[in-house]
C-alpha cells in the first residue's frame, strides 16, 4: 500500500490530500484530511458503518477490510493510503445464498457464531482471507488465524466450528 | 404432537420453545447494517470529548479553557461550575444499603476534588471528532494532588487516606449476614482451615465501548437519548433525576448493543453531560468511549479480598463456614455496586448445607473507578471462594474432593432449601449434575491418566467445581429491605393486527443474547403461529413503556413469562370470539396450527387472521367484549430462580515457563427447561470464556500512586480464539418451580462455574509441589515464580 502513497496528490491545503480508489466495486475520488484513518474516512465520509472500531490499538480486529484482496486493519491504515487501492467492506461482502449471503457468513449463522455482533463484520472479513487455501484448515490454523480479532461473546468456539466446517468442505464452497 | 386440545393450551405442530431456532437477529450484524448507537447520524451533529483527571486524588485549584475555545472547530468548553444545580445533579444509584449514610455525591463533571484517574472534569464539543480530540489538550487543569489509596483492605484500615472526607472512614458499610456461633462450632470442630482469597477487578470488556448520543428538541422540550444500555427504563429516570427533565418527556433509546455483560446498565457521567449539553447547544451531542476511557471509566467488576475458613467433622461434613470480605466499591457508588458484594455473601455457602455462617462484608471506597454488575455479580465472587476453600478442606482431611462434596451437597428433597445466609435456592439436583460432569470427562480414567503422566515429571491437574446461584430479581418485598431501589416485575404487551400478526413489546433489552428470537419462540408457541408472524420490539421507552431491562440472567425467567402470560390472554379472548363467530361452545373448539375448528372433524373453521379481522373490525362481538386484540401481562417474580451445574478441567503446566493449557474443558448447567438450546451453549460458551480469562489471563490494577496500570487490550489481556479450550458441554432439566416456563437463566452460569474449575485444576497440579495458594489471574510468571519459590 505504501507505494501508492508516494503518488497521492498534495491538494491546495496541506493537510487535505485527494485520493481516487475503489469501494466495493464502485469508483471513490475525494479528498481526505492527511491524518484521517481509513476506518473513519469509511464510518464518517462514506457512511459504511459496517466496519466497527472497538478498541483504537489494532487489538481487536472489529474494523477490518480488505484493501487489495488483503484483509488489514482499517484503525491502523490511513485514508491517504489506499489511493490507487482497491477496498472491500463487509457492505461489499455479497453470495448467492437465500438472503444474499456468503458462504462464510451463512456458516456464521447455521453455527451460532455471532451473538452481539459488533466483531462479526471484522471476523467475516479475516475468514474470508483464511480461507483462501486449497488445503483444509485445522482448528488451530483457524484459532490462530483469529488471533488478531476479539470477540468478547461467543468464546469463538462456534466462529472456529463455522470455519472449518467451511473449509473442509473445498475452495468451491468458499468462493462465490 | 398430539392433534388436538383445548383451545386455552393450543397444541400446534409450530412448537417452537425447546427448538434451535436460528437467530432473526444474525443477517443484520453478518452484513454489517446491524445499527449500533455511533453508527447513527443526526442533522447538525456535535461531538463530544471528555478531559479526565490524571491524578488518582486531588482538589481542583482552576480550570482555564480559554485556548480550547479558540481551537479549530471547537464549538463550546464545559466545567462542572458552568451548569447550576437545576440543570447538571448527581447521579443517582439503584442500590444503597439501609446501613450506609447515604452515598457520595457523584456529579458527572467533578466539582472541587477528583477522586480517581479518569474522572471527567471538562467537556468539549466541536464539529468533528478529531477536533473536539484535540481541543481537550487544550484545557488546563490546576491541581493539589492528595494522598490516594488503591489497596482495598489498607483503605479499611484506621488512618488510611479518606476517599471521602465527610465520611470518617473508607468502609462504607459492614453487612453481617449469617446464623449460629461460629466460634463454638470451629472450636469443637475436628478440621479448619482458612484461605485467604483475592477475587481481582476485571472488566466486562465489550467489544462496543459506551457511546452516548443525545438530542433535545427545543421546540417541544423534549430530549432523546440513544445509548447503549441494558436498560432503558432505569436510564429514563435517573436522568430525569439528574437534569430535571421529567420522565414523560425522555425518550431513552438503545438501538443494537456491541456486549454489555452487566457494564451497561447504570446511568453514567457521560450520558448526563451529553444530554445536558444537548439542552445548552439545541443540537445533537454524540460522545465515543475510547478503548483506553473504557478501561479507566467504565465501571469493572469483583475485586474483592475474601478470608474464608470452614469448620468440619472428621468426616468432612461441613459444620460452619466464616468469611470475612472486603469489597473494593471504587470511589463512588455506581448503579448496583454497593449491593453486589451482599449478592455474593447470600450465596456463600454454594452447594452445601451448612448450618452456620458468620459473614462480614465491608464495602470499601479507594480512589479507584466502580465496580458494579459484572456478569454474575457476586455469584462468581462466591463460587470461588467455596469451591476453593471445598478443594482445601479436601486437601485438609485427605478426604476424595467428589466424595466430600457429595457428604455436603443439599440433597433433592430440601428444596426449596433456606441456607444460612439467607438465600432461598427453588430447586436443585446436584448429585445428577456431577455424575453426568464427570462421566463426560471420564474422571477416574483421567486421574489415572494424569498420575502416570506425573511420574514423567509432567505437571498436570484435575478440577471441578459445584455451583449454585440465583437469578430472576425476586421476590420485590425481600430485595426492598435490602435497598434495592428498583422494580422486580417485567410486562409485555401483545398486540394483534388485523391481518393477524403480532407485535410483543417488552421491558428488557438485548445485548446479543438472541431475545427478538427466543421471545418469539415463546410467543408463537403460545399462540400456535409462525414464528414469522411474530415480531419483538425492545429498547425504546417510546415503544415500551415500562420496563426493568435485562440483568441477573432474568430476561426468560421475568420477561419470557411475562410474554407468555400476555399470549395466553390472547389465546384466551381469540378464544372466545371464535366460538362467538362460529356460534359454538368454547369448549367445543378446537385450535390448531392457527385454525379454530368446531369439534375434532373439522366442522366450520375460522383463522387466527379472520378473528383478528373480526376483533378490529368490533362490529361482530360477544357481550361485552371490547374491540382490538391487545394485552398486557405482567409477572413479578415470587422467589429468585436457582441455576446450578458443575465445571470440570483438566490443565498442563508447562514447567519451563508456567504457562496453563486447558486440556479437557466440560460444562454441565442444569438453567432450567430450555428455551432455544443453542442460543444456551452459546450463553454458556461466552461465559466460560469470560470466567477462564478472569482465572487465566485478566485483571485490572493500579500502582500505588492511583495510576491505572491497564488501558487497552495491550495490556488487558482478554482471551483470543487460540487461548480457550474446547467446550464441552451438557445439561440437566430441573424445571423451576417459581415460573410458568419452568426456566432459571443461563446468561452468567458460565462466567460462574468456570474460575473456580479452572484454578482448582492447577492448584491440583501444583500443590503436591508445595505450591499453598494462587491468586488469579494464573499468569505464566506468577506460576513460574510460585514453583521456583515451592522449590526452594
Amino acid at each position: 500500500m505504501s507505494h501508492h502513497a508516494v503518488t497521492t496528490e498534495r491538494s491546495a491545503d496541506a493537510h487535505r490530500v485527494a485520493i481516487s480508489y475503489v469501494l466495493n466495486g464502485g469508483p471513490v475520488s475525494c479528498e481526505v484530511d492527511a491524518r484521517t484513518l481509513l476506518v473513519h474516512h469509511l464510518r464518517e465520509e462514506r457512511n459504511l458503518t459496517g466496519t466497527h472500531v472497538g478498541c483504537d490499538t489494532s487489538q481487536c480486529g472489529a474494523c477490518a477490510v480488505h484493501v487489495d484482496g488483503r484483509a488489514v486493519k482499517s484503525c491502523t491504515v490511513l485514508a491517504a493510503q489506499v489511493h490507487g487501492c482497491e477496498v472491500t467492506t463487509i457492505e461489499g461482502v455479497r453470495g448467492e445464498g437465500p438472503d444474499g449471503l456468503h458462504p462464510v457468513q451463512e456458516a456464521l449463522r447455521r453455527k451460532h457464531g455471532l451473538q452481539c455482533g459488533f466483531c462479526t463484520p471484522g471476523v467475516v472479513m479475516t475468514a474470508l482471507n483464511l480461507l483462501e487455501t486449497d488445503e483444509p484448515l485445522t482448528t488451530a490454523q483457524v484459532q490462530h488465524g483469529l488471533t488478531g480479532n476479539i470477540c468478547r461473546c461467543t468464546g469463538y468456539q462456534n466462529i472456529v466450528d463455522a470455519l472449518v466446517e467451511l473449509s473442509a468442505a473445498g475452495p468451491e464452497s468458499v468462493d462465490e | 404432537m398430539s392433534s388436538t386440545t383445548a383451545p386455552a393450551q393450543p397444541v400446534t405442530s409450530r412448537q417452537y420453545v425447546g427448538e434451535s431456532v436460528p437467530r432473526r437477529e444474525d443477517f443484520r450484524f453478518l452484513t454489517g447494517t446491524g445499527k449500533f448507537t455511533e453508527d447513527i447520524k443526526l442533522t447538525g451533529l456535535v461531538y463530544a470529548s471528555v478531559v479526565r483527571s490524571t491524578l488518582a486524588h486531588a482538589d481542583i485549584v482552576s480550570i482555564n479553557t480559554d485556548a480550547a475555545r479558540a481551537q479549530p472547530g471547537v464549538v463550546a468548553v464545559f466545567t462542572a461550575a458552568d451548569f447550576g444545580d437545576d440543570e447538571v445533579g448527581t447521579i443517582p444509584t439503584d442500590w444503597t444499603l439501609p446501613i450506609m449514610d447515604g452515598i457520595p455525591a457523584r456529579y458527572p463533571l467533578a466539582r472541587e476534588t477528583v477522586k480517581y484517574v479518569g474522572e471527567g472534569v471538562a467537556v468539549v464539543v466541536a464539529e468533528t471528532r478529531a477536533q473536539a480530540d484535540d481541543a481537550i489538550h487544550f484545557v488546563d487543569v490546576e491541581y493539589v494532588e492528595r494522598p490516594a489509596v488503591v489497596d482495598t483492605e489498607g483503605a479499611a484500615r484506621e488512618g488510611a487516606p479518606l476517599v471521602h472526607e465527610h465520611y470518617e472512614r473508607n468502609t462504607s458499610y459492614l453487612w453481617h449476614l449469617g446464623t449460629g456461633d461460629w466460634e463454638a462450632v470451629a472450636a469443637a470442630a475436628d478440621h479448619v482451615i482458612d484461605v485467604r482469597l483475592v477475587n481481582q477487578r476485571v472488566h466486562a470488556s465489550s467489544l462496543e465501548a459506551r457511546v452516548s448520543l443525545a438530542d433535545y428538541q427545543v421546540g417541544t422540550g423534549t430530549l432523546t437519548l440513544y445509548l447503549g444500555t441494558q436498560n432503558v427504563h432505569v436510564v429514563r429516570r435517573n436522568l430525569s433525576i439528574a437534569i430535571g427533565i421529567p420522565e414523560n418527556r425522555i425518550r431513552v433509546v438503545t438501538p443494537a448493543v456491541g456486549g454489555a455483560f452487566g457494564s451497561k446498565l447504570c446511568l453514567y457521567p457521560e450520558d448526563v453531560i451529553v444530554s445536558a449539553v444537548s439542552r445548552r447547544l439545541g443540537r445533537p451531542v454524540r460522545w465515543a468511549e475510547t478503548r483506553a476511557e473504557h478501561f479507566t471509566g467504565t465501571s469493572g467488576g469483583r475485586d474483592h479480598v475474601e478470608y474464608v475458613s470452614l469448620a468440619a467433622d472428621d468426616q468432612g461434613k461441613i459444620l460452619a463456614l466464616k468469611v470475612t470480605t472486603y469489597a473494593n466499591l471504587g470511589a463512588y457508588v455506581s448503579g448496583m455496586g454497593a449491593g453486589i458484594p451482599v449478592v455474593a455473601g447470600m450465596v456463600f455457602p454454594g452447594v452445601y448445607d451448612i448450618a452456620v455462617a458468620d459473614v462480614d462484608i465491608h464495602g470499601v471506597f479507594t480512589n479507584t473507578s466502580t465496580t458494579e454488575t459484572y456478569r454474575g455479580a457476586g455469584r462468581p465472587e462466591a463460587a470461588y471462594l467455596i469451591e476453593r476453600a471445598v478443594d482445601e478442606l479436601a486437601a485438609k482431611t485427605g478426604i476424595d474432593r467428589v466424595e466430600l462434596r457429595r457428604r455436603n451437597f443439599i440433597q433433592p428433597h430440601q428444596f426449596p432449601y433456606s441456607n444460612a445466609t439467607g438465600m432461598t435456592y427453588d430447586s436443585g439436583d446436584y448429585e445428577r449434575a456431577l455424575d453426568k460432569a464427570l462421566d463426560m470427562v471420564g474422571w477416574d480414567a483421567l486421574l489415572a491418566e494424569q498420575e502416570a503422566a506425573r511420574t514423567q515429571g509432567r505437571i498436570v491437574g484435575l478440577g471441578l467445581s459445584v455451583y449454585t446461584e440465583f437469578c430472576g430479581f425476586g421476590d420485590a418485598f425481600q430485595l426492598q429491605l435490602v435497598g434495592f431501589d428498583r422494580a422486580t416485575w417485567e410486562q409485555s404487551v401483545i398486540t394483534v393486527t388485523r391481518t393477524g400478526s403480532v407485535i410483543v413489546q417488552v421491558g428488557i433489552d438485548a445485548a446479543g443474547q438472541g431475545h427478538e428470537t427466543s421471545i418469539a419462540q415463546i410467543v408463537a408457541t403460545e399462540l400456535g403461529l409462525d414464528i414469522d408472524d411474530v415480531e419483538v420490539l425492545q429498547g425504546d421507552t417510546d415503544i415500551v413503556h415500562f420496563g426493568t431491562g435485562t440483568f441477573n440472567s432474568r430476561s426468560m425467567s421475568s420477561a419470557g413469562t411475562s410474554a407468555a402470560l400476555a399470549a395466553r390472554k390472547i389465546m384466551a379472548k381469540a378464544t372466545r370470539l371464535a366460538a362467538h363467530l362460529l356460534d359454538a361452545d368454547v369448549d367445543d373448539l378446537v385450535y390448531q396450527d392457527g385454525v379454530f375448528t368446531v369439534g375434532p372433524d373439522g366442522g366450520r373453521q375460522l383463522s387466527f387472521e379472520d378473528v383478528a379481522v373480526e376483533a378490529w373490525r368490533g362490529v361482530d362481538l360477544p357481550e361485552g367484549m371490547e374491540p382490538t386484540l391487545k394485552e398486557m401481562a405482567v409477572f413479578d417474580p415470587p422467589a429468585f430462580t436457582s441455576p446450578f451445574g458443575v465445571h470440570v478441567a483438566a490443565v498442563e503446566v508447562d514447567p519451563d515457563t508456567g504457562a496453563i493449557t486447558i486440556d479437557r474443558y466440560i460444562a454441565v448447567d442444569d438453567c432450567g427447561n430450555l428455551i432455544n438450546p443453542q442460543l444456551v451453549d452459546g450463553q454458556i460458551h461466552g461465559g466460560v470464556a469470560q470466567g477462564i480469562g478472569q482465572a487465566l489471563y485478566e485483571g485490572l490494577s493500579w500502582d500505588e500512586d492511583g495510576q491505572p496500570t491497564a488501558a487497552s487490550f495491550m495490556q488487558y489481556a482478554v482471551p483470543r480464539a487460540h487461548q480457550l479450550p474446547r467446550l464441552e458441554t451438557g445439561h440437566t432439566v430441573t424445571p423451576s418451580p417459581v415460573n410458568p416456563l419452568g426456566v432459571k437463566g443461563v446468561g452468567e452460569s458460565g462466567a460462574i462455574g468456570s474460575q473456580p474449575a479452572v484454578v482448582n485444576a492447577v492448584m491440583d497440579a501444583v500443590r503436591r509441589l508445595g505450591v499453598d495458594n494462587l491468586d488469579m489471574p494464573l499468569t505464566p510468571a506468577k506460576v513460574w515464580t510460585a514453583l521456583q519459590e515451592a522449590a526452594k
